[in-house]
């Protein structure tokens, strides 16, 4: 059992998407609450060709052995745990790569999602069409992620720092950073607020490609 | 075939990668490198990574006269090695690839760096290199013909690489803070004062790949000599 709570809210929100109503519902007051709430997620890697245990089982496993505060809250099964390019285990994406993603589904995009999605995919000539794509499993390389940032940061008229790349190179969590930067700057706000309305259908939508960036100043 | 402990040449290994990978390569590699591999969304991402991972381990395994499955890596001071625990004499080593070419670097006793790149017929070259370039770089720049622009570009990068490869500090946002570009002698390598990024000093030369691709190795010592290698299948 590897706990993967390095940073549950992370974690948390991609397991949030295979649980019950219910368990989601008392999982999100949770980490409503101030300070916040940790959540421990488990990824559990089954011996091949061994069903994968339930999450009871787990839990009552882990609780027989370990204080109560090593019990994970959240266990999800996967064939193997996802690693980053410099070896460390991805927990981020431990939770997706337990569930099979529903053929051609994508999640939709914030506006500001897409409009960096067509940034990604011009320098690196692949479509991006998933939050959950990663810039450097699209073949990106430091030389075309640093002509990725310098256009952003062009745009948005900031400095913005290759080291944000490396951190979230997921296009959500990109985007999130993004949106945090945009926000320190109020030039930077209104620039990204044209791009969103050029990528966005409508005002709402605008509105929810900034709100990541709220939650992601705080996770950060 | 290997080089000897203490060598004080370089060996530059070029890897051609436009070959179709035998099924049972993968097995060489371990499971972050496979996992990792598979992450890849483009096949010919994922199959780049494959054979230069796979080059690599021959390489190293080479040198050492160990199985290249059985060589572990570690991450340590910013870059990729062997890890010192199971490889205790193990040599430093660099690793690029791109567009169709691995480049790997190996050197005995001193840490090495290597970038290649793709030249690509187009590139937005001012938006990065006003950004990233030292200003005596971006007049080397500023003195190229139009039709070498591109290309110049590209050379100057691998050499701010390589460099940044070979000390550790990878890649950074004061890669404006150093120059390339100040050879005392044009056919030796250039001297990079790495002081600005909090870097000992490196030497960096190029790597003539002809006209499709630009390739830097930088040394913390300069080399004796390098030594040239093709990678064969």
């Amino acid at each position: 059992v590897t706990g993967a709570s390095d940073d549950p809210r992370e974690a948390l929100r991609h397991a949030l998407a295979q649980l019950t109503v219910s368990q989601r519902q008392a999982l999100e007051r949770a980490l409503r609450e101030e300070p916040p709430a940790e959540i421990l997620v488990a990824a559990v890697v089954p011996e091949p060709g061994a069903a994968p245990p339930d999450a009871e089982t787990i839990r009552g496993h882990v609780a027989e052995r370990l204080p109560s505060h090593h019990v994970p809250s959240v266990v999800v099964a996967v064939q193997e745990l996802p690693r980053l390019t410099s070896g460390k285990v991805d927990v981020a994406a431990i939770a997706p790569a337990s569930v099979p993603a529903p053929s051609g589904a994508s999640h939709d995009l914030t506006p500001v999602e897409a409009w960096l999605a067509e940034v990604w995919a011009e320098v690196l000539g692949v479509e991006v069409a998933d939050a959950r794509c990663d810039f450097f499993d699209l073949g990106g390389t430091s030389l075309t992620g640093m002509r990725m940032i310098v256009e952003i940061a062009a745009v948005l008229g900031v400095e913005m720092r290759l080291r944000a790349l490396f951190g979230s190179s997921r296009l959500g969590d990109f985007a999130a950073v993004v949106g945090a930067l945009a926000r320190a700057d109020p030039s930077a706000v209104r620039r990204l607020e044209v791009v969103a309305e050029v990528y966005g259908l409508t005002d709402d939508e605008a509105d929810a490609g900034l709100e990541p960036a709220a939650s992601a100043e705080v996770a950060r | 075939m290997g080089a000897r402990r203490c060598d004080p040449r370089v060996h530059l290994w070029l890897v051609p990668l436009d070959v179709e990978p035998d099924p049972g390569l993968e097995r060489v590699l371990d499971r972050s490198e496979r996992s990792r591999r598979r992450a890849f969304r483009r096949e010919e991402d994922a199959r780049a990574f494959l054979l230069s991972h796979v080059a690599l381990r021959c390489v190293l395994g080479r040198h050492l006269g160990c199985d290249p499955a059985a060589l572990r890596f570690k991450i340590a001071a910013g870059k990729p090695r062997l890890d010192p625990a199971r490889h205790p004499a193990g040599p430093e080593f660099s690793l690029s690839h791109t567009g169709g070419l691995a480049a790997i670097a190996v050197g005995w006793d001193r840490p090495v760096g290597v970038d290649v790149e793709a030249i690509p017929e187009r590139f937005p070259v001012w938006d990065v290199a006003s950004r990233c370039f030292h200003e005596r770089e971006r007049a080397v720049l500023e003195a190229e013909a139009p039709a070498g622009l591109v290309p110049a570009f590209h050379r100057v990068w691998c050499r701010k690489e390589a460099c940044l490869k070979a000390t550790g500090v990878g890649l950074t946002d004061r890669m404006c803070a150093f120059s390339t570009v100040d050879a005392p002698d044009p056919d030796g390598p250039v001297l990079v004062d790495m002081a600005a990024v909090g870097s000992p000093p490196v030497y960096v030369q190029d790597v003539g790949l002809g006209t499709s691709h630009a390739a830097s190795l930088a040394c913390s010592r300069p080399p004796s000599g390098v030594e040239r290698l093709l990678y064969a299948w």
